[in-house]
């Protein structure tokens, strides 16, 4: 499966992004896992006065969930930092 | 005379310049020099409770109340305090920045607008550093202020540049204030009055004038690999960097460079280019300190009522346009130059 990472925002608000298809790596299953413990919501709206905080965008398949980067966290977190660490900038 | 004690002209102050200045009526001019020298010409904002809140009683403490926190590589808030106010330099540099930076907008705030920290009340100015890993950016958490190490190959560490810091409490006053909407063209203007109280913060420690003033966002936060010499300008919006890396700087100078995205809340942090440099084009045109003429009028603008938090960029300029004229006169050269700065930027016509 594919999935998309991109991050937006922020005090400079540079955009950075990342992908990788999980079929093409090394651990699908691995990722299946990952994509497996993801919490049904995401934590779509930024705690209020939060200015500057970065905005992730994230797209399993077709799914596309929106996340301040002050609430990233938990499996969220850790299927960004696995995309960002093995995926290919976009 | 305390500054909350203004005497309210019945002749409005414009009016007993232009008498003060005619030659045919020396009497009438003598009469309206005299009267313009007993009244603090300095109108006060109009709407007092986004200039002072409602409710306060007993003395403000007008001292910075600094109290900088660290949170150790974590994300973790606040952090461990590592200094409070009136401490000792520190030796770790992001702490004593930070310090010396809230210290420095503290001081911006008191001394030219006779405000009281961000709120107008004492507020007392918080910041968290070594926050996150790699963290590469800044942010205001509604009450503190956070800041990143940034990573080492692109970005320094972020308390390195004052006019940061200044930006981000700005977000703050804007907060107690105009309240502006982080999203769109209400957002775009949030993210350009932080700008530009940022950037009027360190000029204003550096005492440079406004022909003297880089203009520049967030010099020296880019580390030397990088192609640019800042996040954003407002004398070039679009040329502060043009890196392989980074990319190019996507800010627009003007409206027929407006970028329509969802990114970025509607491109909040692109579009305050044009914002911004309507402000860069009053207060060169004005000269002199850019905080005492362009800065006055802006801050008029964002303690009126007319900015509601949802207003676009032609409504405050509207607004600007109006201050301008009620505070240095309609028809005076400030007053031309608020509202030729906003046409030269396609916001008015």
């Amino acid at each position: 499966m594919r999935i998309d990472v991109r991050r937006t925002g922020g005090l400079a608000g540079l955009s950075r992004g990342w992908w990788v298809d999980t079929d093409a790596c090394d651990d699908p299953s691995g990722w299946s896992d990952l994509v497996g413990a993801l919490p049904r919501d995401a934590p779509s709206a930024p705690a209020p006065g939060v200015r500057d905080d970065y905005t992730w965008t994230i797209t399993v398949e077709r799914t596309t969930v929106t996340i301040p980067g002050t609430r990233l966290d938990g499996p969220w977190a850790a299927l960004v930092t696995r995309v960002r660490t093995e995926g290919t900038p976009t | 005379m305390t500054p909350t004690d203004r005497v309210h002209s019945v002749v409005p102050p414009y009016l007993l310049r232009a008498v003060a200045d005619a030659p045919a009526f020396p009497r009438a001019s003598e009469a309206a020099r005299n009267a313009l020298a007993s009244l603090d010409t300095v109108q006060r904002p109009k709407h007092d409770h986004r200039v002072v809140p409602q409710g306060v009683s007993g003395a403000v403490d007008r001292s910075p109340q600094r109290t900088i926190s660290d949170a150790h590589g974590s994300t973790t808030l606040p952090g461990t305090t590592v200094r409070h106010e009136g401490d000792p330099d520190s030796g770790d540099a992001a702490v004593d920045e930070a310090y010396t930076g809230l210290g420095a907008t503290h001081a911006f705030w008191l001394e030219v607008f006779d405000r009281v920290s961000i709120d107008g009340a004492g507020l007392p100015l918080d910041a968290t550093v070594h926050y996150g890993q790699d963290y590469d950016n800044a942010y205001w958490d509604g009450s503190r202020m956070v800041f990143g190490d940034g990573d080492g190959e692109v970005f320094n560490r972020f308390t390195i540049a004052v006019d940061v810091i200044g930006h981000e409490l700005a977000h703050g006053v804007t907060q107690y204030t105009a309240d502006l909407t982080y999203q769109g063209q209400s957002g775009a203007l949030n993210e350009s009055v932080s700008d530009v109280f940022g950037s009027l913060v360190a000029q204003y420690a550096a005492r440079q004038t406004a022909a003297q003033a880089s203009w520049l966002i967030g010099e020296g936060l880019f580390t030397a690999a990088v192609h640019g010499v800042a996040l954003r300008s407002m004398r070039a919006p679009g040329t502060a960097y043009d890196d392989p890396v980074l990319g190019r700087d996507p800010q627009p100078a003007t409206m027929a460079g407006y970028v329509d995205t969802t990114e970025d809340s509607g491109g909040v942090h692109t579009n305050s280019g044009i914002p911004n440099h309507a402000f860069y084009l009053a207060a060169t045109a004005i000269g002199g300190n850019a905080w005492e003429g362009a800065g006055a009028v802006w801050w008029d603008a964002l303690t009126s009522d007319a900015v509601t938090a949802s207003i676009d960029f032609a409504g405050f300029a509207t607004v600007t346009v109006d201050a301008a004229a009620a505070r240095f006169g309609a028809g005076s050269s400030r007053h031309t130059a608020v509202q030729d700065a906003w046409r030269s930027v396609g916001v008015l016509d």
